[in-house]
């Protein structure tokens, strides 16, 4: 008997001591569930975070939130200064949305990603966002009665991921930050006294914000960059407008050409069903729809051209052309590319089809 | 003259010796351990994306090392140490066989120092290792003193908890970027040849069957079941790889340290925020049958050579362990032994074809002059 209990002993131990952690009740911390950051000077940026407080009394309000603003040089600086404002120890592994103001992303976010990619308690599918004006202003208002700010700026944005907007998140833009041949995308956000709107799409060279385009294009991005499965298009024929949703595209990238003289072609595959339009019915021209998807391809394929064309004089591949280069011929040399991109010839070939037209005719 | 078969195998009793299904498990859960956690990012510096051809070349190698040792063990109808008293005699065959008693020391200084490093990186910055390791091995040891029988039961539990874990795989793959694994076999054979060599780090494990061979009930018809270990083995590697590389880009991969656990950082689940916690609290059934299976092949040697008691070589040992998972302090120190186990590790395999040549040109020569 004796010898039994003398064998578990250290099995008993173990179990007991190895199971023990850490307790933190979330009464205790301050969980830091967005923060901004403001680009001061050269030098100096000021951080800003919101912390929900919880009200001890069940008063049916929760959406009370605390804002910690501090300014220094360094990410740990305004860490250690937001930390001794805070009566609570300062947690930021829920963080859910990281805002930038344009100065600082035109002067290089390279050292925020760091941060982000390195802290073990970060996840990846934090939003990352530019700010146009200030983002320490932007946290500190409160938006909804009912959603904190930090929850309102993240269903904003994964909201629109569901339709016109592309997809983006921390792990999408490091991926693009890291990789030969592709640069990073992140929302463009701008703040009205009640709401928040999406501006547009930031775009990055590394980590420096360098181009921008309108929210009514991000669906002519989205077609190029990824399948997509929802968002809606305008197409003005004939002194009416239609409005096409879209239910299915995909889009696949053909090298015509290898390296020393590139030519891309952009295969751009889209079924939509016309859902809107300005005039009471349609026009019983047989051939009105094939009309409809012909404009739509060509608009479609003017924009596309535009865009990229905007984005070689920006010396930028959001599209990720590189990135496609290196997985179609053999040794791809980074370097090479870099200097023929600007004057990389592509195609876009977009084929519409408008399956539907709603249930009146 | 030497007489065959005069290696002093003691009888094992048929009551501590496992069936041959078994085998399965202690080859993949020996082989399956700290290294997938982070083999992607150095078989990336050696050849890139091909990387992935390098780990099928270390699953083919390691089959035919399988079949080698089986052979070296049928001949000599013992373990380890019977064959090294057989062909080099009891004084030089016993100095190798400790080698090798280190040699599995040395590995389960490794995984247990690097699962410490994990846990403090990712979990608790501020983990006192002393206290930890210590708790650690207690544990290790509770089941190493159990026996041969209690060892092989834990990397049977480990196999089956460490299984779910792969259906994760689903999360990362719907950021797949497939064309990163294009244009297939763009490096030089000399590339993939050298990260082949970086990814035998992660495959070591079979060489334990040296070991415990003769606790294998009907030992011919344990050969399939250690076969298809390694093949799991492969295959899950092969996946992982697979994964990693259509997740993380090419230079991306490369500064991350431990790539599939930052793998897990994607996953979500309504009721877990940060799966990545989840997935290192379950890779202690991960390791701990590594680090058992090892101590007891570790003091299993000595015993055999020296005859000594197993349970003192164990508390030996285990002082040593502690010892020194102790005074490894940073990432540098960890990076250098887990560079050092890789390179031993690798001689280790190199040196069992060796053995398998010794051993047949003795047996020629042998019957030659018989």
């Amino acid at each position: 008997m004796l010898k039994m209990i003398y064998r578990f002993v250290p099995f008993y131990i173990s179990i007991c001591v190895l199971a023990g952690c850490e307790i933190n009740s979330v009464e205790d911390v301050a969980i830091i569930q967005i923060g901004g950051y403001d680009y001061i000077d050269e030098e100096k940026f000021r951080g800003t975070v919101s912390v929900p407080e919880f009200s001890r009394f069940e008063t049916g309000s929760t959406t009370s939130e605390k804002y910690f603003t501090a300014t220094g040089e360094t990410l740990k600086e305004i860490h250690a200064k937001l930390q001794g404002k805070s009566s609570k120890p300062l947690i930021h592994g829920k963080i859910a949305v990281n805002l930038y103001n344009e100065e600082l992303a035109e002067n290089d976010i390279s050292f925020l990603l760091d941060n982000l990619m390195r802290d073990a308690s970060i996840g990846r599918e934090v939003y990352l966002a530019v700010v146009d004006g200030s983002s320490k202003n932007m946290i500190e208002t409160q938006y909804s009665e009912s959603e904190r700010t930090a929850r309102y700026i993240n269903g904003v944005i994964k909201n629109n991921i569901k339709e016109n907007f592309p997809t983006t998140n921390l792990h999408d833009f490091s991926y693009a930050y890291h990789a030969e041949g592709m640069d990073g995308f992140l929302p463009l956000l701008k703040k009205y006294s009640d709401h928040i709107d999406i501006k547009g799409i930031a775009f990055f060279k590394k980590g420096k914000f360098v181009h921008t385009i309108p929210f009514s294009d991000s669906f002519v991005f989205k077609v190029m960059k990824e399948n997509m499965k929802h968002g809606s298009r305008k197409i003005e024929y004939e002194d009416h407008d239609y409005i096409i949703e879209n239910i299915g595209s995909g889009v696949k990238y053909h090298v015509v050409k290898g390296i020393e003289d590139p030519k891309f072609r952009i295969e751009i595959n889209l079924d939509g069903i016309l859902n809107e339009t300005t005039r009471f019915k349609l026009p019983s021209d047989p051939k009105f729809l094939a009309k409809l998807e012909s404009k739509l391809t060509k608009d479609l394929e003017e924009d596309c051209l535009n865009m990229l064309e905007e984005f070689k004089e920006k010396n930028i591949d959001p599209i990720g052309f590189g990135n496609v280069l290196k997985s179609r011929v053999r040794g791809f040399d980074y370097d090479q590319w870099k200097e023929i991109y600007p004057s990389a010839d592509i195609e876009v070939d977009v084929n519409v089809e408008i399956l539907e037209t709603g249930i009146t005719s | 003259m030497i007489k065959p078969k005069q290696s002093g195998t003691q009888a094992i009793s048929e009551n501590v010796k496992v069936s041959p299904t078994l085998v399965f498990f202690l080859i993949h859960s020996m082989q399956v351990g700290i290294g997938i956690l982070g083999f992607e990012r150095y078989i990336v510096k050696d050849a890139g994306y091909d990387a992935w051809v390098s780990v099928l070349i270390g699953g083919v190698i390691m089959h035919i090392l399988i079949w080698m040792i089986y052979h070296i063990l049928e001949d000599s109808d013992g373990d380890l140490v019977s064959v090294h008293n057989d062909l080099f005699g009891k004084f030089l065959g016993g100095l190798f066989s400790i080698i090798f008693s280190f040699y599995y020391l040395l590995l389960t200084l490794t995984v247990i120092r690097t699962f410490v490093e994990v846990v403090q990186v990712w979990i608790f910055p501020r983990l006192n290792v002393w206290v930890f390791t210590f708790l650690f091995l207690l544990l290790a040891y509770y089941f190493a003193a159990g026996g041969f029988r209690i060892v092989t039961g834990m990397c049977l539990f480990s196999v089956i908890l460490g299984l779910p874990i792969l259906a994760l795989k689903f999360y990362p793959i719907q950021y797949a970027h497939l064309e990163n694994l294009f244009p297939v076999i763009d490096h030089t054979l000399i590339e993939i040849l050298s990260a082949t060599k970086t990814v035998t780090l992660s495959y070591l494990g079979i060489e334990l069957l040296l070991i415990y061979y003769p606790f294998i009930k009907k030992p011919v018809s344990s050969k399939k079941w250690a076969h298809h270990g390694v093949f799991f083995t492969t295959l899950l590697y092969l996946v992982t790889a697979l994964v990693s590389f259509i997740y993380y880009s090419e230079k991306g991969i490369q500064g991350v340290i431990w790539p599939t656990i930052s793998l897990w950082k994607i996953v979500e689940f309504p009721f877990v925020e940060r799966f990545e916690y989840v997935g290192i609290a379950l890779w202690v059934y991960v390791i701990l049958p590594n680090i058992c299976l090892a101590l007891w092949a570790a003091s299993r040697v000595p015993r055999r050579v020296f005859h000594f008691r197993q349970r003192w070589v164990l508390i030996l040992y285990f002082i040593i362990l502690y010892i020194a998972s102790g005074l490894l302090k940073d990432r540098e120190m960890i990076d250098t032994l887990n560079d050092w186990t890789g390179k031993i590790g690798f001689y280790v395999l190199l040196y069992i074809p060796i053995l398998f040549i010794i051993q047949k040109a003795m047996k020629k020569a042998r019957k030659r002059h018989a």
